[in-house]
């Protein structure tokens, strides 16, 4: 298991990730054991008002929602909510 | 002008205009469809044989001033699945054929002399039949650039491609965009065999100097209207601006990667590692640096407030495709295992020319890739297998018969398809109330028609867990309101906000008062929704389906899917209720 979390960051929120290509990704690992979503946004600095859905390893989750090493979490922006085809 | 019903027999290529009968005054859209295919075509006829019948009708508010409501609706007899079909897309033609006062086009009955095609023109003066040789087996592109110098640019065509001459059960009806590509398909279910079958290969509507749409309360209308706006221009997702204006559908390719749903390799995982390169945010990137005849935010018929489409270009600026949809993108992407937008653009070109269905085509060319034809991932070879299909070479013909027929030919198991009508773009195994929509829909495999992923991945109109089983009654739910908005003209994605917002819904609701002079209440409109559905499945009963046909296939329940490493285990009981009503 990874000994860190894996933040994978979409739309506007890949500007405080190494790789910030439109068609790339977007990953920051944040060396911490755990914590919410709240405190990882505060880390990397990006407001609970610009996140819309999150996925902590493919499970819609929310702000308050546990995250430990070796989770993969996925997060976008507002304008990038709830479409559908 | 008293709206009308157009009758088209092809047996005697006679066209007479009837009067519309009480019962089927309050109805457009699906709802129309459904109940004259319900009420006229045979539920053993042969798809194919001169029993069935194609209905062409616009929706219930098509041809007014209400925002992104062009959407026209195509029924029959499916020969993909073998039951009742609806199938729409949005396009100028609905609202021409409203503001004719046109409900319905009933093509029915089958020309003795099978060599001939047919066009169906219409105008303010009438319908009439002429001969359309020149345009058979050519492609679609060609086709409608014809036509539009015999008819001139501005004229609304509903067409049926290549693969439709050859009675191909994965053939589309196609419509033009407002630019005139044959780009807009009511694709799904093989409508467009259907209409070629009958020896009609377009519809050519002229809408210049149509007297418009006859309303019962222009007040009411406009006040429904203005509440609908309002929250279509606000709703994060439909609003200018917002998510489908800025990437398109595609925009979903990442949520779904990221929620491990995105089938994968012929639904083999749920994640795909080539998602960024295809994704929404790819494609908007593409159009902006590659320029020239590039666009986002493109409408599919006038009057689109949310604009989804969108125009691809190739490496030098000139147009390779519209549109480059989510749904295209992952049949031909993620699903094959081709990580390029070019291929996928290149794939999708090709069914619009030919007249395919770009779900069932995609799943197909995976089907065959697993079946040995094709390596995943093999662009070039996707392509080549593709062009079988406009060669009308034997291999061509098993894969233009779908991924069901396909999977059978080449022996393969894995084949995801309910009956016979291949999935779209959300493993069933990851979200498991899309896969109750998928087996016990009347249509087959069908996201549009009942479209849990809103509350089980987006979080629209409440919350549910994905992975939770007892999905029936959430199902049912949406398989109702979506067979109403089916019937409105209004576009699904009208849905998201209307969810959200009740005075959207209760603004749609109005605006159809309006038109048609009833009292409707959104429970109304929820319970007439309920009504079609019905209707829809006594046909199907009728036609030889039971409960054992509402069911996913099989390696679903045993097959477990990553990254999730679940199974389908939604229990049959379960999906048997869907159907049973109080």
């Amino acid at each position: 298991m990874n000994n860190h979390i894996e933040i994978r960051l979409y739309g506007k929120l890949r500007r405080v990730a190494p790789d910030k290509r439109p068609d790339g990704e977007s990953i920051l690992n944040l060396n911490m054991s755990e914590g919410t979503i709240r405190n990882i946004l505060d880390i990397i600095g990006i407001k609970a008002e610009e996140v819309s859905n999150i996925f902590i390893n493919g499970k819609l989750s929310d702000l308050d929602s546990k995250v430990r090493k070796g989770d993969r979490v996925g997060i976008f922006p507002r304008d990038m909510s709830l479409l559908y085809v | 002008m008293e709206p009308s019903l157009l009758r088209v027999d092809m047996s005697k290529l006679e066209v007479k205009y009837e009067p519309v009968p009480e019962k089927y005054r309050h109805l457009g859209g699906r709802g129309l469809t459904s109940a004259i295919v319900a009420d006229e075509v045979p539920p053993e006829a042969h798809p194919l044989g001169k029993n069935n019948k194609v209905v062409i009708a616009p929706g219930i508010v098509s041809g007014t001033s209400a925002p992104s409501s062009g959407r026209v609706s195509v029924g029959g007899k499916s020969p993909l699945t073998g039951g009742i079909k609806e199938a729409n897309a949005g396009s100028k033609t609905s609202q021409y054929l409203a503001k004719l006062g046109i409900k319905a086009v009933i093509i029915e009955g089958q020309p003795k002399d099978r060599d001939n095609y047919y066009l169906l023109r219409v105008d303010k003066e009438g319908a009439e039949l002429q001969e359309a040789n020149q345009w058979s087996g050519k492609g679609l592109y060609e086709a409608f650039n014809g036509l539009y110098r015999e008819f001139g640019d501005a004229v609304g065509i509903c067409g049926v491609g290549k693969s439709a001459e050859m009675l191909m059960a994965n053939s589309g009806v196609c419509f033009n965009d407002l630019e005139g590509r044959p780009s807009r398909y009511a694709g799904r279910g093989g409508l467009g065999a259907v209409m070629a079958s009958k020896g009609l290969k377009f519809i050519v509507v002229d809408g210049k100097e149509a007297p418009g749409v006859k309303m019962a309360d222009k007040e009411k209308f406009k006040e429904g209207k203005k509440k609908l706006v309002e929250a279509l221009q606000t709703h994060d997702v439909t609003k200018l601006g917002g998510a489908l204006n800025s990437y398109g559908t595609a925009v979903l390719i990442n949520i779904m990667n990221e929620a491990g749903g995105l089938p994968t390799r012929n639904f083999s995982s749920g994640r795909f590692e080539g998602a960024a390169k295809v994704s929404g945010e790819a494609l908007a990137e593409g159009v902006k640096k590659r320029g020239g005849a590039g666009k986002t935010g493109h409408p599919c018929h006038p009057g689109c407030i949310i604009r989804c489409s969108n125009i691809w270009p190739k490496e030098n600026g000139e147009e390779l495709v519209s549109v480059q949809e989510y749904e295209s993108i992952w049949a031909f992407g993620p699903n094959c295992g081709i990580d390029s937008l070019d291929v996928t653009g290149e794939l999708i070109k090709i069914c619009n020319d030919i007249g395919l269905d770009t779900i069932e085509a995609g799943n197909t060319i995976a089907v065959a890739m697993e079946g040995g034809l094709a390596e995943f991932g093999d662009g070039e070879k996707a392509i080549e297998l593709l062009k079988e299909i406009d060669k009308g070479t034997a291999l061509g013909k098993i894969l233009g018969n779908g991924a069901a027929f396909t999977g059978k030919a080449l022996g393969v198991t894995r084949v995801p398809v309910v009956k016979g009508q291949a999935m779209p773009a959300y493993e069933p195994r990851a979200v498991k109330g899309i896969g109750v929509t998928y087996a016990t829909s009347t249509m087959g495999a069908d996201h549009t028609s009942g479209y849990t992923i809103a509350t089980e991945i987006l979080n629209v109109g409440g919350k549910a867990d994905p992975f939770e089983p007892t999905k029936a009654e959430l199902s049912r739910n949406f398989q109702a309101s979506t067979a109403f908005i089916d019937s409105t003209g209004y576009c699904l994605f009208t849905a998201f906000a209307i969810i959200d917002i009740p005075e959207g819904f209760e603004g749609m609701v109005e605006t159809c008062n309006g038109v048609l002079g009833t009292e409707w209440s959104v429970d109304d409109a929820v319970s007439l929704g309920q009504d079609i559905v019905k209707m829809e499945r006594k046909f199907n009963e009728a036609a030889g389906f039971t409960s054992a046909h509402d069911r996913l296939p099989e390696f679903m329940k045993f097959e477990p899917l990553p990254p999730h490493n679940t199974v389908f285990d939604v229990p049959d009981e379960e999906l048997d209720k869907v159907h049973k009503y109080e």
